[in-house]
């Protein structure tokens, strides 16, 4: 018992220092072939060109799925938009440009903005499994129009939790972060407490299911778990609950799953 | 060790484990990826893999200002139909930062 309880505890000071998500220094690393990775990401991308989407929501798994709380399908959430991509050789193509919330490497309760491609935002996927959803033509409209004019940027929120309350401005993450623009481009402004009072007023997040001495325990050990947000039971924005509060407010056309392999989407359980 | 430290510890360890699945909005590790994918000398999965150096969402063309002008307007009307899209067959890539260990990485590479 004495040689478990070690254990436990060597395990323990082992994961503190890392990012400490899944106990593993490297979480940051593909665990797919490249080949996959690739073939994936391109299959994401004409699916969206198909259904004709200028812009859409995209989910990724970042851990594994049997690790995922319940109600939490995907980890990771950000804003895709097709666009005309200057290569660095001078090349003009045609795709999707991500727009994302990202932890910083070696400061994980600070983010950034980042734009990348389909291919980066998959590359660290823990399943080769995508949420997709594609909002009303005039949602898409004011999504491009939002980011063309750079009014993404000033709706970062610096201060990162993986729990953040999408009802005050104390922290952000990622799927804040996405539903922060979403209603940026609803109504029409950037002004942070207009956009809170009518998340706070409109949105439903997905409760954390998880027990409060755990909750209370990882925002103690965790540099990106905060709660001092949130009164009450923890409840954070999630790409379920965006398409939820899309869907309400009829401003959805679908909400997919695609998978590595299946031969169709599958509807998002909503 | 007793039974309770030891159960601390279990419960610290679960927690540490299990709770930022709500969000892991950690990015992919650049290093990794252009070691892997040598942006813009490789052929992964029978496409070629380009650095994406700008991108421009694709209804909007000028300065955002003519947007609202009658060509922006004629782009506009055109994002709200459900036609399909056309999609390059390239995978682009975000460009490596521009930190020094990235640029040690892209010399080794021979692309400086």
């Amino acid at each position: 018992m004495k040689q478990l309880a070690a254990t436990v505890l060597v395990m323990c000071l082992a994961a503190l220092p890392t990012r400490l998500w899944a106990g593993s220094a490297s979480a940051e690393d593909n665990v797919f072939a490249p080949e996959q990775i690739t073939q994936f990401a391109k299959s994401v991308e004409k699916y969206a060109a198909q259904k004709g989407a200028r812009a859409f929501i995209i989910g990724r798994v970042g851990r594994p799925e049997d690790q995922l709380p319940e109600g939490i399908a995907f980890t990771h959430t950000a804003v895709a938009v097709y666009s005309k991509v200057t290569s660095d050789n001078g090349d003009t193509l045609k795709g999707y440009a991500i727009y994302n919330l990202y932890q910083k490497e070696d400061q994980v309760e600070r983010s950034e903005v980042v734009q990348d491609y389909p291919v980066d935002f998959f590359w660290s996927a823990k399943a080769l499994k995508a949420g997709v959803i594609i909002p009303t033509p005039k949602m898409q409209r004011a999504l491009i129009e939002l980011i063309a004019r750079g009014d993404h940027l000033p709706l970062h929120n610096p201060n990162y939790s993986a729990i953040a309350n999408p009802f005050n401005s104390r922290y952000q993450n990622c799927t804040e972060y996405t539903l922060d623009i979403v209603n940026a481009a609803i109504y029409g402004t950037v002004d942070s407490a207009r956009l809170k009072a009518n998340a706070r007023a409109h949105f439903t997040p997905t409760p954390v299911k998880e027990s409060p001495a755990k909750i209370l325990l990882g925002s103690v050990l965790m540099k990106d778990v905060s709660r001092d947000d949130h009164k009450g039971p923890i409840a954070t924005t999630t790409f379920t609950s965006i398409a939820q509060y899309l869907q309400e407010n009829h401003l959805l056309v679908e909400a997919s799953v695609l998978k590595a392999g299946a031969r169709q989407a599958s509807p998002l359980l909503l | 060790m007793n039974k309770q430290s030891m159960q601390i510890g279990v419960l610290i360890l679960s927690a540490a484990m299990a709770l930022p699945a709500c969000a892991a909005s950690n990015n992919a590790s650049q290093a990794s990826k252009h070691s892997t994918l040598a942006a813009g000398h490789s052929v992964v999965a029978g496409t070629k893999v380009v650095s994406g150096a700008v991108a421009a969402p694709l209804v909007i063309t000028g300065k955002i200002g003519e947007a609202a002008g009658k060509a922006g307007d004629a782009m506009m009307d055109y994002a709200l139909t459900d036609e399909p899209l056309e999609v390059s067959e390239e995978t682009i890539v975000a460009q490596p930062d521009p930190a020094p260990r990235q640029m040690k990485s892209v010399r080794e590479q021979g692309g400086i």
